[in-house]
């Protein structure tokens, strides 16, 4: 188990790299690199020459990256090509306003998307099942801008009650943020639980029909002990790579939804950073969200482990 | 209380489920006025083959029916209860007191998540709430069920057992709650023979020390003669038969029961019996199945088409201490037109050898030699290279094949043909019959074979070339299998498990076609199969294995005469068939076969009733019985010999 | 002989398309949604002869005109007609959704075919390749591929297949995994055959089913990508007609002329709920476990 354990890091920790790699070799194929950028198209040979050796954009790209990772691994992740501040400062600040939105998200997005899954695989082509599964195939063919564009004219042009955009800049402070937070956590909630319901429904219903609740039900027991003691925790372990994957998903959707409120995170971050090609940002907003991807993926892998017996202990009784 | 009180009554059931929808709507029936009863303390047997509704009837015991059928007419009562006219608090109540379920797969029938303790903690409904009590009770209902270490196993997984102590414990929680009536669905289906004898004795020992009143399902009419008192035997719906086990069985009325008892092969019986002629008996209630015996006769002098020499097989990564490699020292011939049987139990590694042969798995030491086209081949190859002597097969002398598939040449690839178990599986869904057959004909250019030729060869019309195998039944996708083995026009047909999935009126067909096809086309057969009776039916020669070695080979008479291995002895021991005395049980050995082979020594020495030391650490050695009969034991001869189990026809 | 094989296989070829054709009718909501695909497709192609408008003259006379006869949805700030817009707005998303989709499901399964085929290194390589571009939001190398080579069409299409091949790859292979340990495979393995011998006449007719449903899945997350960029201002440029961008475009204007940002809304949804109707049916009726082909 240990080494099933110490396999699955080992991997995540392969994955982010690789990740990471891909990444900054795509950046290299950069028409015109951040000396240009930055000094505009006019600048003289001279000037970009100097503002290269400067930014050390002269050395070889392979080169630049094991300096660049040298530097991550002791939490230096350079200097923003265009605030010139730190980009660990910089994201830092950027992620705690994600990460307020993401953690709302996320608690109640999951806990309401497995209710509700539970609910409709259990009442299997009754009303409370159509009626959600329903919900969930809008949340699946809805993109994110159209939940928010239509939340955004719902609520704060119609009912002026939530703040439509958020006019606090990136230094905000959380309690300033919180009353902008509610419209984008519905938009990314209302995506986001789709397809963990879908799955939740789908696993419910597959267990449902299993032998072993059958058996169950011959035993003559009461139905919560069914559904929690019997159905739920084999439910759970495909449901759980689905989530594992939206809460990775959420790294990219938060995108368009910070895009939409104007919400100073990570994504407002990320489409500026590519805008002006801050070669250290989008870096470092990359191992995150692969961090994210694999973190999560590690998580729900450990739950499993935890959740099903078969993986932790091998066939030993024999 | 009265002795010879009602526990089950079945009365007029009909259960039906609806299919198509709009002007296609119809109503089937799974049962058709089932009328069955059974006395406190008796035990009922259901017997019959797939698709007779055996299944659905015990699930009504307990009131549960497929979500898509209903009862469309009649009662079932069990301990006064009219089933299906309780509420749900009411059925809840009835499950719990009254009946208790021994599913057909305990493997899935046990949630997975859950501690067996905890699974029986749950019918222990007397002792909710005393976590001490519940533990206790527990431990001692799998003491009760014989399962070994009962204390440790309480906070185990379902997972962390084999399929046999799976099924013990699901009979342990069936007998937790003490109900008045225990159904078992198929209990030792997919056990291995010694297995299904030990769960067995142990059911019936239970059975009569608390008289508990029992139904039991099961397609294998032996089971039903040893365990029963009653038998109702079912087909396609309706009972054709009830009554006490020892009349129904022993001087049946109905023909269909007569056919049915026919068909079974058995291990005091050579040759194979005739088959259940489902359409003969429909067409005429009266019809009276033959009950001649088709007797396999081996061929004489027949050239050797494959000789296996030294044939080891290793799946371990890195040794393993204590345990040897899955397949070590394999021997022997098979000459053309003869079907040689080789068997064990799940894990005797005789699945291993035959893909092994067949090129699909990569010896660790050893030889396999194909006589004539793989010869040749083999020799043009190395000589020339090119050509691959493709048809031009002489007969003779061999060469060793290449140990992967991909490095034999196409004659080599030719020789060698497969059939598999399972017909579902065999074949492609989506090619037609004739697609599937056309195939290794148009592959190897086999010259004179045609699709048309090849199913009027298994007995099957021409027009069928057009089917995909979903159109087809068991026995027909299996009989295309062989169709498309044999279009290659093989030397040797390797075939795994052929008839294990099949009803025993199917069966039967298919053996026989086995045995006119090795004996018309001068085809080896390498039969694998865990079934002695169908070995007895089939066989020239038959090789024993035990954890991938060879413990016993001889003439298919000298297997089942009164020489034998000790392990040959403990499966012929294990074969439960009808009329049999079922008064002895079998002697107290452990019923598991175990996990890897030991490293040293007999491969059964930790099963062995007359293990000796030096069974522990050195190989036992070849004893000659006669000079086509060996045994591989320390043993004498003497201490080898017992009574045979039948007296020899 | 042969001609017996030729023929033999054009019909199992059409009884497939039968198969399929047959599938979807038994279904309704693979018909529906099917229904909404094509009707779709059809206004795309045959907008230019639905309106008299053209999709990109502007008209300072009708700016923000309120829905009338002369423009049925009204106009936009630089008066177009919005109808005229929301129905070529279709061409843009329809073409580069359905190219690239075409591409990723091909390449996927055939990336698949190989890495469960070959199994070994070759399937560990190929798999942890793919997991890493997983591991990269798919909005952030969309942006990036996009940010180095331009938002041509072809750019866009190549970003989505390279952010989709390896859920393609990833269903499709756990697919062709169960058909590989069907007996039948051991029987072409054990008769020689080669690997694309195996993999096309034994593999891919059994897993077309799984195929055909992540197509129409795939195409519905394309398309929600691909208008996604669109309204960020990464995709169609200005003034292309094309919904995601008429939202970003009119949103600011929605209190003023909400059709403008309603119509392109309900145009995408209505055909990304086509798509997933389509795959829900598909998959229905094939006896797939929709949820499996999101997981992979």
């Amino acid at each position: 188990m240990t080494l099933l354990i110490a396999r699955r890091v080992a991997l995540s920790v392969v994955t982010v790299l690789l990740a990471t790699v891909l990444v900054f070799t795509a950046i290299q194929l950069l028409p015109g690199d951040a000396a240009t950028q930055i000094l505009g198209q006019n600048a003289t040979p001279d000037a970009v020459a100097t503002l290269r050796g400067q930014l050390g954009l002269d050395q070889p790209a392979i080169a630049r990256f094991f300096s660049w990772l040298g530097g991550a691994l002791h939490g230096d992740f350079g200097t923003s090509l265009v605030s010139h501040q730190s980009v660990g400062a910089e994201v830092g600040r950027a992620l705690v306003n994600t990460s307020l939105l993401a953690v709302i998200t996320i608690v109640v997005g999951i806990t309401l998307a497995l209710v509700l899954g539970m609910v409709a695989g259990l009442l299997r082509d009754k009303w409370p099942d159509v009626a959600i599964s329903t919900i969930a195939l809008v949340g699946m063919s809805v993109p994110e801008f159209v939940v928010a564009t239509v939340l955004v004219l719902l609520f704060s042009i119609t009912i002026p009650f939530f703040p439509a955009v958020v006019v606090a800049g990136q230094n905000a402070t959380i309690a300033e943020l919180l009353p902008s937070v509610t419209l984008p956590a519905v938009a990314l909630i209302f995506v986001l639980s789709a397809y963990i319901i879908r799955m939740m429904r789908t696993s419910v219903i597959d267990v449902s029909d299993s032998e072993f609740v059958r058996t169950a039900v011959l035993k003559g027991n009461s139905l919560g002990r069914i559904v929690f003691k019997h159905i739920l925790p084999s439910a759970m372990l495909p449901t759980l790579n689905v989530i594992a994957m939206n809460v990775a998903w959420l790294v990219g959707g938060v995108v368009v939804v910070e895009s939409i409120f104007n919400y100073p995170g990570i994504g407002t971050l990320m489409i500026q950073s590519v805008q002006t090609r801050d070669l250290p940002v989008i870096l470092l907003i990359t191992v995150l969200s692969a961090v994210v991807f694999v973190v999560c993926n590690l998580l729900a892998d450990l739950i499993s482990i935890a959740l099903n017996p078969r993986l932790r202990h091998s066939r030993s009784a024999r | 209380m009265n002795t010879t009180e009602q526990v089950v009554g079945v009365d007029d059931l009909t259960v039906s489920y609806r299919t198509g929808s709009g002007a296609n709507a119809r109503q089937v029936d799974v049962l058709k006025n089932v009328s069955v009863s059974l006395e406190r303390g008796r035990v009922l047997g259901l017997v019959g083959e797939s698709g007779s509704g055996k299944s659905t009837l015990a699930g009504a015991l307990l009131g549960s029916l497929r979500s898509t059928s209903f009862i469309s007419g009649g009662t079932v009562s069990v301990a006064g209860n009219d089933v299906f006219a309780l509420g749900s608090a009411e059925l809840r109540r009835f499950r719990i007191n009254e009946v208790a379920m021994v599913p057909q797969n305990a493997g899935n029938a046990l949630t997975p998540t859950m501690k067996i303790r905890e699974q029986i903690a749950e019918s222990l409904h007397g002792l909710r709430g005393d976590k001490r009590a519940q533990r206790e009770r527990a431990e001692e209902l799998l003491r009760l069920v014989r399962l070994p270490n009962p204390r440790a196993a309480l906070d185990r997984y379902p997972h962390q057992f084999s399929g046999g102590q799976q099924q013990r414990i699901g009979i342990a929680i069936a007998l937790a709650s003490d109900p008045t009536v225990l159904v078992l669905d198929e209990p030792t289906t997919g056990l291995d023979v010694v297995t299904q004898a030990a769960i067995l004795d142990l059911l019936l020992d239970l059975q009569r020390s608390r008289s508990m009143s029992m139904v039991i399902v099961s397609h294998d009419l032996g089971v039903i003669d040893k365990m029963c008192s009653d038998v109702a035997v079912l087909r396609m719906g309706e009972i054709v038969e009830f009554g006490g086990v020892r009349q129904v069985l022993g001087s049946p009325g109905h023909p269909y029961t007569r056919g049915l008892i026919a068909s079974v092969p058995r291990i005091d019986r050579p040759g194979i019996p005739p088959s259940l002629d489902h359409q003969a008996l429909d067409a005429d209630a009266e019809w009276v199945q033959s009950d001649e015996v088709t007797l396999r006769v081996a061929p004489v002098d027949a050239p050797v088409v494959l000789s296996v020499r030294d044939l080891s097989v290793d799946y371990r990564r890195r040794p393993v201490a204590g345990t040897g490699p899955t397949v070590q020292g394999v021997s022997f011939d098979v000459a053309a037109g003869e079907i040689v049987a080789l068997v064990g139990e799940s894990g005797s590694g005789k699945s291993t050898i035959a893909t092994t042969i067949a090129g699909l798995q990569r010896p660790a030491a050893g030889s396999i030699t194909l006589a004539g086209a793989g010869a040749a081949a083999g020799a043009g190859r190395r000589a020339a290279g090119a050509g691959g002597g493709a048809g031009s097969a002489a007969r003779g002398g061999g060469a060793p094949l290449a140990a992967t598939v991909a490095r034999r040449s196409k004659a080599e690839r030719q020789a060698v043909q497969l059939i598999f178990q399972n017909a579902d599986t065999s074949l492609n869904p989506r090619k037609s019959v004739e697609a599937a057959i056309q195939r290794p004909i148009d592959l190897f250019k086999v010259r004179g074979a045609s699709v048309a030729g090849a199913l009027s060869d298994v007995e099957l019309p021409g027009s069928y070339s057009e089917r995909l195998p979903g159109q087809l039944s068991g026995g027909e996708r299996q009989r295309v299998g062989i169709a498309r083995a044999i279009s290659a026009q093989p030397q040797l047909v390797l075939a795994d498990e052929i008839v294990s999935a099949l009803d025993v009126s199917v069966q039967s067909s298919i053996l026989r076609l086995v045995d006119t096809l090795a004996t018309s086309k001068q085809i080896g057969f390498l039969f694998i199969t865990h079934d002695l009776a169908v070995v007895r039916a089939i066989a020239d020669r038959v090789i024993v294995l035990y954890l991938g070695r060879i413990v016993e080979e001889g003439t298919v008479e000298q297997i089942f005469a009164n020489v034998s291995h000790p392990y040959t002895r403990l499966l012929l021991d294990a074969v439960i068939e009808l009329g049999d005395e079922h008064s002895d049980t079998l002697e107290k050995v452990a019923d598991e076969v175990p996990l890897a082979p030991p490293e040293h020594g007999c491969p059964f020495a930790s099963r062995c009733p007359i293990v000796r030391d030096v069974c522990l650490t050195v190989t036992p050695p070849d004893l000659a019985v006669s000079e086509t009969h060996h045994i591989t034991c320390h043993a004498t001869l003497p201490e080898l010999i017992h009574e045979p189990a039948f007296v020899a026809a | 002989m042969t001609a017996v094989t030729v023929s033999s296989r054009f019909t199992q070829n059409r009884a497939s398309a039968r198969r399929v054709v047959r599938s979807i009718l038994s279904s309704k909501s693979a018909t529906v949604g099917f229904g909404l695909v094509i009707l779709q497709i059809i206004l795309a192609i045959f907008a230019p002869v639905l309106t008299p408008y053209n999709p990109t003259t502007n008209d300072a006379m009708s700016a923000l005109a309120d829905p009338s006869g002369a423009h049925l949805l009204g106009a936009d700030a630089l008066g177009r007609d919005i109808l005229t817009r929301t129905l070529y707005g279709g061409q843009y998303a329809l073409t580069v959704s359905f190219a690239a989709t075409v591409i990723t499901v091909a390449l996927g399964s055939l990336i698949a075919g190989i890495a469960a085929f070959r199994g070994g290194i070759v399937d560990e390589v190929i798999t942890r390749v793919l997991d890493s571009i997983l591991a990269i939001p798919a909005i952030l190398s969309l942006l990036v591929i996009v940010t180095v080579f331009g938002s041509g069409q072809w750019v866009i299409v190549f970003a989505a297949v390279v952010v989709y091949t390896g859920g393609v790859t990833r269903v499709v292979r756990a697919a062709i995994l169960d058909v590989l340990s069907k007996d039948f495979i051991t029987a072409a393995r054990a008769r020689g055959e080669g690997m694309f011998s195996i993999l096309l006449r034994e593999v891919f007719p059994n897993v077309l089913d799984v195929i055909l449903v992540e197509f129409a899945m795939r195409a519905s997350w394309i398309v929600l990508l691909i208008s996604s960029l669109s309204f960020l201002g990464f995709g169609a440029n200005p003034p292309t007609p094309d919904w995601g961008l008429m939202v970003a475009e009119n949103r600011n204007l929605m209190a003023i002329a909400p059709l403008s940002t309603v119509a392109p809304i309900v145009a995408l949804a209505t055909l990304i709920v086509g798509l997933n109707l389509a795959a829900d049916g598909l998959a229905k009726s094939f006896g797939i476990d929709r949820m499996k082909e999101v997981l992979g």
